[in-house]
């Protein structure tokens, strides 16, 4: 199902998710030590806060709202790649199905870090668990960091470079280099 | 977000400008939050400083 452009209030609500989460995450990160639990707590809170606002927005908002949660698809990755791979050059515009993969990894990880936080704060026998998933998230949000500057620098590389990459994977005796 | 990642996006238009903007959006959040929970750590530290004021270490 296509998804239409967000409007103003919509790239608003999901700016101001994006900023409280990743803000938040920081600020939760950094705290983790015995010195600064309540800050760790509060800033862990509001992540959960947002991931719930977020999860529950992405439930009710009708079908082909920009709202709507990630609909990851392995198919329109293969896809994507087989068409970037291919020097197809609107491959590298289009916005990648990569990105509804990460959303909802990100989604999971992140959601699943705060949710085991919150746990933890009644029951003492879970802190351990929300330590490591706490841990794990920080590659996971890296890795988004990274694809989102891989797939920025991707729009960026010069138009002949695809086709050059096209004709060196093209069997010898049809090679063309332009 | 649909299969190919419109929604969640958050991220949905990645122009340099939009990426700057998210980048200093997080990092002025972090700051706002990182007071609002310093200051929420301060509060509960004063009113556990009330219920039991911190022993001086000699005695009295």
């Amino acid at each position: 199902m296509s998804v239409r452009k967000p409007s103003a209030a919509e790239m608003t609500a999901l700016l101001a998710f994006h900023a409280t989460v990743s803000g938040a995450f920081i600020v939760a990160y950094l705290t983790g030590d015995e010195d600064s639990y309540g800050m760790h707590v509060f800033a862990g809170y509001a992540v959960l806060a947002a991931i719930l606002l977020r999860v529950g927005a992405g439930l009710l908002v009708p079908a082909g709202s920009p709202l709507r949660l990630p609909r990851p698809s392995a198919g329109a990755v293969a896809g994507w790649l087989r068409r970037l791979f291919a020097g197809d050059a609107k491959a590298r515009t289009d916005r990648s199905p990569l990105t509804a993969w990460m959303a909802a990894v990100l989604l999971a990880g992140v959601g699943l870090a705060a949710a085991t936080g919150a746990v933890a704060d009644f029951l003492v026998t879970v802190e351990h668990l929300h330590k490591e998933i706490g841990e794990a998230s920080l590659p996971l949000i890296l890795a988004h960091i990274a694809l989102v500057f891989a797939l920025h620098g991707l729009k960026r590389l010069p138009p002949g470079l695809a086709s050059r990459w096209t004709a060196w994977r093209s069997p010898p005796a049809n090679r063309m280099i332009p | 977000m649909d299969s190919a990642g419109t929604a969640t996006a958050t991220t949905t238009e990645r122009s340099p400008a939009m990426l700057k903007k998210m980048i200093l959006h997080t990092l002025l959040t972090a700051l706002v939050i990182g007071a609002l929970a310093a200051a929420w750590q301060a509060r509960a530290d004063g009113a556990a400083g009330i219920v039991a004021p911190p022993t001086t270490g000699n005695g009295d």
